[in-house]
């Protein structure tokens, strides 16, 4: 046993308005410096839709995450390492700027400065890398709110999920649509980092964050491909790697990532999970891939288990962290309460970053006589959110959205005075689910320790020498 | 041996290798956040399919030939029993087969940064361009050094090279470069440009590409670092990456 502590994040999906505040305020944080325009370290997607970059989920093209090889040991997709420094030269697998879009801008100067004409001037459009007109025919989201075009039904979850008998119609009355708010999952087996020649990729000891050293990186480019997310980002202006860093000044500070804080649906929850890390190889290489999520629950440890907390202790995770992780928003959701799923597990990073599917409205072939719908009778099949959530099995989903009826059914009890339904959890517990879930109170939903080996004084100093900048002395861009 | 002959053969070949040693250290220690293998493919992926593997192919092995016929002295070879004429026509077999392949890279790499592309046009900075201008330089000189001996009438393993390796001993052999032809000496004077302005160009990445396959084949997959590490004393992060400090998985 070796106990580390993570920074784990929840997302509710039920409650995601699709309104990307959180890629805008991540964006103005993050990636507002030429050659970063087109990243989006935080996107939302439409779902089914084909995702950002177009059709990430491709695996078979981009070669991201591991697969295990004849022996059942895990590999990376992508290929041995002789395989992949060859590869350096010309990488067939690598995603160039039209898989994501050439970003653009507006000649908005002409809207004020334009001289004395016969019609409106117009903004037209202008290449942000080139600096040349453009016509636009692609860009982030533009497959927005689509549901029922051609983009949603090339989304590879939905063509999978037909494959193996689920029927899933794109008729008008059948059409169904949810957002998916992605991030870098701060994967416990990151393919990024162990595709890097450079070892500039690593992941914290402290708090489990991922991040790309800039001084280390060479440009080899091998982490974007192998990155089964498509969450690390070529900046080809300053040509470095960069992805998500989960704010970790913030994070340091005791403040939750700036697209959770700002996310108006309230969907995001933080906190710290401590997890094993002797059993992380294990649970990626478990053989079937449906049974990925629950080795990875059973990798994440009960924080109140007194061997656990002594190892912890053992290991330098300092007591500050031990109480959050037995507070922690996102162990209750996870594991207490069996509420959130991985994303894609069977790509087997294990990724940190777990969701909540949604509920949705009931179909209205059965709505006539059905008081509460159960899983089985939502809008949004349960064979789409499996392909999503549980790597193609429909029971995980199901018994997480009967969960959530539970809390519904429970809530319903109450304001109509009508006796309590059977429950998987007492009456308390779904009031505590309630609370959580639907009320979201700020300090409920995080809880962040702030970084135990730094003063007060050099937390407030990191949060403004972070950066990207090539140029600038020291840290940060605006240091 | 007049001045330019000295300078030229005798002080010139110092003040390239200096440069290509000091700076390659300064921009290394001092400006890592810039040292990259400048890599395009995100911009353009259809010419540089061909031409950058083709590139480096041949480069890799035009520098091995190098290596052989300007390091190895004359004697090994004669010891191991290979007459001059063997010599010359393997030299000049392989070394014009691998020139011209990596001519016509350089070719295709030129008409695919310079060709009218409007992202690659972005993405060229001044030093790529004074580099372009340097490397054909070189790169042709040695083109045409090869091919104009083609008879092998010039042995250059009993001039040029006993020179380069007489620059190693801080004795330059001066006199030695008296009967190169003309071409020869363009050729020289072209790597010791490229080796001056080298290390202020995006070939740095050529140290890395030697380095990490070494690095990288003896380290575990995922690697651990704690951020004690990151912060530096002056609570500046991450300047540098000292190999010492990755924890291993284990
Ligand atoms: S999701 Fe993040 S940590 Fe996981 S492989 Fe991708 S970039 Fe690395
Ligand atoms: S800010 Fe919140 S609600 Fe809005 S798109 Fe992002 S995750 Fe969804």
């Amino acid at each position: 046993m070796k106990i580390k502590a993570q920074i784990s994040m929840v997302m509710n999906l039920d409650k995601c308005l699709g309104c990307h505040t959180c890629s805008i305020t991540c964006k103005n944080a993050w990636t507002n410096r030429k050659g970063t325009e087109y990243m989006y370290f935080n996107n939302v997607e439409t779902r089914p839709g084909v995702g950002y970059p177009k059709g990430w989920e491709k695996q078979d093209e981009w070669k991201g995450g591991w697969t295990l090889d004849d022996k059942g040991r895990l590999k990376l997709r992508a290929g041995g390492k002789v395989e992949r420094f060859i590869k350096l030269f010309y990488n067939p697998d690598q995603p160039g700027m039209d898989d994501y879009y050439e970003p653009w801008t507006y000649d908005y100067d002409e809207l004020t400065a334009a001289g004395r004409k016969r019609h409106q001037p117009v903004a037209r459009s202008r290449s942000l890398v080139t600096g040349e007109r453009m016509d636009i025919t692609w860009g982030p989201n533009w497959d927005d709110d689509l549901s029922g075009a051609p983009y949603a039904r090339a989304d590879v979850d939905l063509i999978a999920a037909n494959a193996v008998g689920a029927q899933i119609k794109m008729d008008m009355e059948d059409l169904f649509m949810r957002y998916l708010p992605r991030t870098c999952n701060h994967c416990l087996n990151p393919a990024c980092v162990a595709a890097c020649p450079s070892g500039a990729i690593y992941k914290r000891d402290e708090d489990g964050v991922v991040l790309i050293s800039q001084d280390a990186c060479r440009g080899w480019r091998a982490c974007v491909p192998a990155c089964p997310y498509k969450k690390v980002y070529y900046n080809w202006e300053t040509n470095k790697s960069e992805k998500c860093t989960f704010c970790f000044p913030r994070l340091e500070s005791g403040m939750p990532t700036i697209c959770s804080d700002t996310c108006v649906g309230r969907i995001r929850y933080m906190g710290v999970l401590l997890y094993d890390m002797d059993k992380v190889e294990a649970a990626a290489s478990t053989e079937d891939p449906r049974d990925i999520w629950r080795a990875i629950k059973d990798v994440l440890v009960d924080p109140t288990d007194p061997a656990v907390i002594e190892n912890a202790r053992a290991n330098g995770v300092a007591e500050s962290w031990i109480d959050a992780a037995q507070h922690s928003p996102v162990y209750k959701l996870i594991k207490e309460w069996g509420l959130a799923l991985p994303l894609h597990a069977e790509y087997r990073t294990l990724p940190m970053v777990w969701y909540i599917p949604p509920m949705s409205p009931i179909l209205q072939r059965v709505a006539a006589d059905t008081d509460l719908a159960q899983a089985d009778e939502m809008r949004i099949p349960l064979a789409y959110l499996a392909e999503l959530f549980s790597a193609g099995d429909p029971e995980p989903v199901r018994d997480v959205i009967n969960r959530l009826v539970a809390v519904r059914a429970h809530m319903r009890a109450k304001e109509v005075g009508a006796p309590e339904p059977e429950a998987e959890f007492a009456p308390e517990v779904l009031d505590e689910m309630y609370r959580l879930l639907a009320i979201a109170k700020r300090p409920d939903r995080f809880n962040i320790p702030e970084a135990a080996d730094m003063t007060r004084a050099e937390r407030l100093k990191a949060q403004r020498e972070f950066g990207f900048c090539t140029s600038c002395a020291e840290g940060g861009f605006n240091a | 041996m007049n001045g330019i002959d000295i300078f030229l053969w005798g002080i010139a070949p110092y003040i390239s290798f200096t440069m290509l040693i000091a700076v390659t250290i300064i921009r290394r220690v001092h400006f890592a956040r810039t040292w990259s293998s400048k890599s395009s493919e995100f911009l353009e992926r259809k010419q540089e399919r061909v031409a950058n593997p083709l590139f480096h192919l041949s480069i890799l092995f035009v520098f091995f030939g190098h290596v052989g016929g300007v390091l190895v002295p004359h004697e090994v070879t004669d010891a191991l029993g290979v007459s001059e004429e063997m010599y010359h026509m393997a030299a000049f077999g392989m070394g014009g087969l691998f020139g011209v392949l990596l001519g016509i890279a350089l070719i295709l790499l030129i008409r695919r940064r310079f060709g009218g592309n409007e992202r690659m046009k972005a993405n060229t900075s001044t030093s790529d361009k004074v580099l372009y201008v340097v490397l054909t330089a070189t790169i042709v000189m040695g083109l045409v050094a090869t091919f104009s001996n083609a008879s092998g009438a010039f042995n250059y393993r009993e001039s040029l090279s006993p020179w380069f390796r007489s620059l190693f001993t801080f004795q330059p052999d001066i006199a030695l470069m008296a009967q190169v032809p003309l071409a020869f000496k363009i050729h020289m004077c072209c790597w010791m440009i490229l080796f001056a302005v080298l290390p202020f160009t995006r070939l740095v990445h050529m140290f890395s590409g030697i380095t990490a396959p070494f690095k990288y084949a003896r380290r575990k997959a995922v690697l651990y670092r704690a951020r004690k590490h990151d912060v530096r004393a002056n609570g500046a992060r991450d300047l540098e990456f000292p190999d010492a400090i990755i924890l291993d998985r284990k």
